[in-house]
């Protein structure tokens, strides 16, 4: 079982691919297959389903560094913790021998009914409070933390910043962050934010992972709208600049992953290739840098 | 106001067309919304809804209610808006998957349609929802099915082996047998390419007759004999019986045809 010391002091694991198991685009068993790997990681995303991400695990061989990324926790929606949820996210975890599950602060279901994406965490100290004793109970069962992400933002609710929402939620329930640039990329244009403003509002040392993927904005009666749509569009050039300012300051960053799940394969390496441009000025290694 | 109830009160400020801007002032925690930010919200979501849930099984039906709201300008988005915005759409499961919220809301408001558009609906109902349903064991809202469908025939293969003959054929499939007031297959192939239609639809009635397996869907000929023999080899047949039945038709040859279409099989 990994322990919080575990993970903010293990070793940087370096630029990781997301896949959605589920999905065809990227192949990602092609990827994983060639003699070299462009990337080295990758975080796995599966609905919630247990038992479907044994194979990823059978195919990239047992030393190869792989994380979780589950949906269905349903962190911010005040309800029950979900019993079949945690067992399918345990069953993934052990499978994967992952170091930390990811969970964003959003929920997918009102009262049973799915809605078809992701609905951020209202931004209120009720929010926040409701979100880390969910978390803390979660956490309870599983054999590894599940660190919360910072949700797109397309409509904001709430008086609180994002980034301070993340910190209540950090040091409430005394968890890692996972900083996700597109998502708080969405959440400034919302509010009419620089997109690192307030930085300083959350603990970047609690920051294990940063996220980029590729997005599309979207005017709809003059109102800009973040359209998150991973592999499907390029990463903005934006986020690369974010990345570049922000790695730097995270002094526990164990990975930066690229969410890639609707690219081709060519576009994962292309985008590989853009990142690690950034990394390369940074000066940064992968495996033990 | 405890969390869940704010979280259900924007779920239904963002569903609904016509926002109730003073019920959202009276919430502290709405204060800081954005009103013009909910309302591309809103419709950002009702297009991803409309064309997620609905654009591939119901291609021609939802172009027919944006017609029949507005005229062919109207956005297929407005669609979405006007379910979301009832408690229909508070059955969906996943993406809608038994269209109960589409099709549930568009047989309560009937009246406000114009009758090809009801038979349309069903049409492709039967064809991208219901008869794949079946095939693969999942649930159907059969209430609204019922509703929607009045004179739907299901005919399904019968184990009968008591009465059945020493040899014969029997059905393979089940058949799924409708007959529509309109010419439905005629819209459903113009309004899903987004073509344009009358304003005015004349009646002209068209029987369906459908077979379904989990290979998928076959559309047949629901004309007499055909029709009417494969209804009969629900339970077995003999052919001999067959051809007393049909004595003017070339019984024979119809029958290895559906063998060969495997909507029939044979019975030793």
């Amino acid at each position: 079982m990994s322990t919080l010391s575990d993970i903010f002091q293990g070793p940087f694991l370096g630029l990781g691919l997301g896949i959605d198991v589920h999905g065809d685009d990227p192949d990602w068993r092609s990827l994983v297959d060639q003699d070299h790997r462009p990337f080295d990681f990758l975080e796995v995303f599966t609905r919630g389903d247990g038992g479907i991400a044994a194979e990823v695990r059978e195919r990239v061989g047992p030393d190869f560094p792989l994380i979780y990324h589950h949906e269905n926790l349903e962190l911010v929606y005040p309800s029950p913790i979900n019993k079949p949820a945690i067992e399918a996210a345990a069953i993934n975890l052990n499978a994967l021998s992952a170091p930390w599950c990811i969970e964003e602060l959003a929920y997918r279901e009102i009262e049973g009914r799915y809605i078809d994406f992701f609905m951020p965490a209202l931004l209120t100290h009720e929010s926040a409070v409701s979100t880390i004793k969910k978390l803390k109970e979660i956490n309870s069962h599983l054999p590894t933390i599940v660190t919360p992400e910072n949700p797109p933002y397309q409509l904001p609710v709430g008086d609180l910043h994002i980034l301070e929402f993340m910190r209540l939620v950090g040091e409430g329930a005394d968890v890692p962050l996972i900083l996700d640039l597109g998502h708080l990329y969405s959440y400034q244009l919302c509010v009419g934010a620089d997109p690192l403003d307030h930085l300083n509002k959350i603990p970047l040392e609690r920051v294990i992972e940063l996220h980029v993927a590729g997005a599309n904005l979207v005017d709809i009666n003059g109102v800009t709208i973040y359209e998150d749509s991973h592999g499907a569009d390029v990463i903005p050039e934006i986020l690369l600049g974010m990345l570049e300012e922000v790695l730097p300051q995270c002094p526990h960053i164990r990975a930066v992953t690229i969410e890639v799940e609707d690219a081709s394969n060519e576009r994962v390496l292309s985008e590989v290739e853009r990142v690690r441009k950034v990394f390369d000025k940074l000066g940064v290694k992968a495996h033990g840098s | 106001m405890a969390l869940k109830e704010q979280i259900l009160r924007l779920d239904r400020m963002l569903r609904s067309a016509d926002l109730n801007e003073a019920e959202a002032t009276d919430l502290e925690v709405f204060n800081h919304v954005d009103m013009d930010r909910l309302h591309a919200f809103g419709q950002y979501i009702a297009d991803k809804v409309v064309h997620r849930f609905w654009g591939e099984r119901f291609p021609a039906t939802i172009r027919g209610i944006a017609f029949a709201l507005g005229g062919h300008e109207t956005p297929l988005a407005e669609v979405a808006r006007q379910v979301m915005a009832t408690p229909w759409f508070e059955k969906t499961i996943g993406e809608d998957v038994t269209g109960s919220a589409l099709l549930g809301w568009l047989c309560s408001r009937r009246d406000d349609f114009p009758r090809w558009l009801i038979d349309m609906a069903g049409y492709e109902y039967l064809v991208g929802c219901a008869l794949p349903r079946l095939a693969h064991n999942e649930t159907r809202d059969l209430e609204m099915e019922k509703n929607l469908l009045p004179e739907l025939q299901l005919i399904e293969p019968v184990n009968d082996s008591q009465s059945a003959p020493g040899k014969g054929v029997q059905l393979a499939k089940t058949l799924a047998l409708v007959c529509f007031e309109y010419p439905v297959t005629e819209l459903q192939e113009v309004l899903s390419c987004g073509g344009m239609i009358e304003a005015e639809v004349l009646p002209e009635p068209q029987a369906v007759l459908l077979a379904v397996d989990k290979d998928g869907l076959l559309e047949l000929d629901a004309g007499y004999p055909a029709a009417d023999l494969l209804q009969l080899c629900a339970r077995p047949q003999a052919l001999e019986q067959l051809k007393s039945v049909f004595p003017n038709f070339a019984v024979e040859e119809l029958v290895e045809e559906f063998k060969n279409l495997t909507l029939l099989e044979a019975f030793n």
